[in-house]
């Protein structure tokens, strides 16, 4: 929707024709884009076939009153941050307090004062900006460590929150770890070495997130990716096992074939390792730091796992854990052994991408 | 009958716009002889939310208007209609629409372009 500076949508409720008529074209003589609507379930029909930047609400309507649309309003998480400006006759004062109380904006008393309409609609709107570009920094947050598709779910459900609320899930964690990089980085200038990184690290966050992962943290060459978390999935073994496929087949081939056109003699190797169980995610930090972490022993299997490929001489291990997850059996996994894991109890058997 | 300053205040929100204004009044006019019966049918009935709700948009109009006298008929209708007491104000109910046919007489000529 494009719209003039200045100019906004706003949704007029009022079952008086006469007001509703009025507040329309005095809003409109102010530039606005104005839709009008006859009762309180109109306007909610209305809203949420396109969200109005402001409403005007008129406190006593029959069927579904002011206070009722407004009540419905918050309770609906797509329009609980539009703002909503009561308009009421002085007899209605209880009624306006009441609307404040729930969440209201402001009020404008009817007949109304021009002045005052367009002050509160200004302020309104100004405050409905300001919503947006806080919604759109959040949104900037949450997008780099999730997928796109994901970010809106996650936003309505932390409601623009940015310490997303911790949840409990059973989900698949995967580390993967590029090999021999601490002798390259050393024999290597420090801007180049950041540029090799941050080339690894795009290809492979591109495998995570295409498949519907999420990043946890990068860790000096190491990456830590969750899948089924925060928002859950049925498949996020297949879709774990699939990014790992992703990195070893198409993106590790791609990243050496740059680094050698990049004049660098040094044929890269990675180390993938995946888990699965319950796990607990969530975001950690201060607004000004914020990140998303993964904790629990599913996490920490996952990490042990990865650090045994470099001793059982494979790519990509995948625990027992997994594999009895995955909806759809992956032909190409083929069983290496059973392991001990540090720090467990018992013995795991693993398998690896053929 | 109506107050030049209400008038004019609303023209002037209208920015001047007599293709509004004659909007305004046209919808005053319609809509009015609806309220009216229904202020009268509410208290015949005794359903004094219907009664209350007419008499509150009356007030409201009448206001926007500039209609001082018809405005404060309808508010102390819209109070008793609050306490159920319409009852004891059926003849407030005949004095808002002897009020209204002089409203409705200044409204035209207002509408026909009269001056404010």
């Amino acid at each position: 929707m494009t719209r003039g500076r200045g100019s906004a949508s706003i949704l007029v409720v009022d079952d008086d024709r006469l007001n509703r008529t009025l507040l329309a074209r005095t809003l409109a003589a102010l530039g606005h884009d104005v839709v009008m609507a006859a009762n309180g379930r109109e306007a909610l029909d209305l809203m949420r076939a396109r969200e109005p930047d402001i409403v005007l609400l008129d406190v006593v309507m029959p069927e579904l009153d002011g206070i009722g649309v407004l009540e419905r309003m918050k309770g609906d998480p797509a329009l609980r941050s539009v703002p909503v400006i009561m308009v009421s006759a002085l007899e209605d004062f209880d009624s306006v307090v009441h609307c404040i109380e729930l969440g209201a904006e402001d009020y404008l008393q009817k007949p109304f004062d021009p002045v005052l309409l367009r002050a509160r609609v200004t302020a309104g709107l100004d405050k409905r900006r300001l919503q947006q570009l806080e919604r759109e920094r959040v949104r900037n947050v949450f997008a780099r460590f999730l997928p796109e598709g994901m970010v809106d779910e996650v936003l309505l459900r932390a409601d623009g929150d940015l310490r997303l609320g911790g949840v409990r899930v059973v989900s698949t964690a995967l580390f993967a770890d590029l090999r021999s990089f601490t002798g390259f980085a050393e024999r290597t200038p420090p801007d180049r070495v950041i540029a090799v990184l941050n080339r690894y690290f795009g290809e492979m966050s591109d495998a995570v997130l295409d498949n519907g992962g999420t990043l946890v943290a990068f860790l000096g060459d190491g990456l830590i990716a969750v899948f089924g978390a925060p928002i859950e999935c049925d498949d996020h073994a297949d879709r774990a096992v699939a990014a790992a496929r992703e990195m070893l087949r198409d993106r590790l081939p791609r990243f050496n074939a740059w680094a050698r056109e990049q004049g660098y003699a040094h044929d890269f190797r990675m180390g993938i390792g995946m888990s699965s169980g319950p796990l607990m995610s969530g975001n950690v930090g201060s607004e000004r730091r914020l990140e998303y972490t993964a904790i629990g022993d599913t996490v920490n299997t996952a990490s042990r796992i990865e650090s045994l490929t470099k001793e059982l001489g494979r790519p990509v291990l995948v625990a027992e854990s997994t594999l009895d997850l995955m909806k759809t059996p992956a032909a190409d996994l083929v069983y290496v052994d059973e392991v001990t894991v540090r720090g467990r109890s018992g013995s795991t058997r693993v398998w690896s991408l053929a | 009958m109506l107050d030049p300053d209400a008038l004019r205040a609303l023209s002037e929100l209208l920015g001047g716009d007599r293709e509004a204004l004659a909007e305004l009044v046209d919808a005053f006019l319609d809509e009015a002889p609806e309220r009216l019966a229904e202020l009268r049918g509410g208290a015949d009935r005794g359903d004094t939310g219907l009664a209350g709700r007419a008499a509150h948009t009356l007030k409201s109009n009448g206001m926007t208007f500039g209609a001082v006298e018809l405005a404060s008929l309808c508010r102390r209708l819209e109070v008793a209609a609050r306490a159920g007491e319409l009852g004891a104000n059926r003849d407030l109910i005949d004095r808002v629409d002897a009020e209204w046919a002089r409203v409705r007489h200044a409204l035209t000529a207002l509408r026909g372009g009269a001056p404010p």
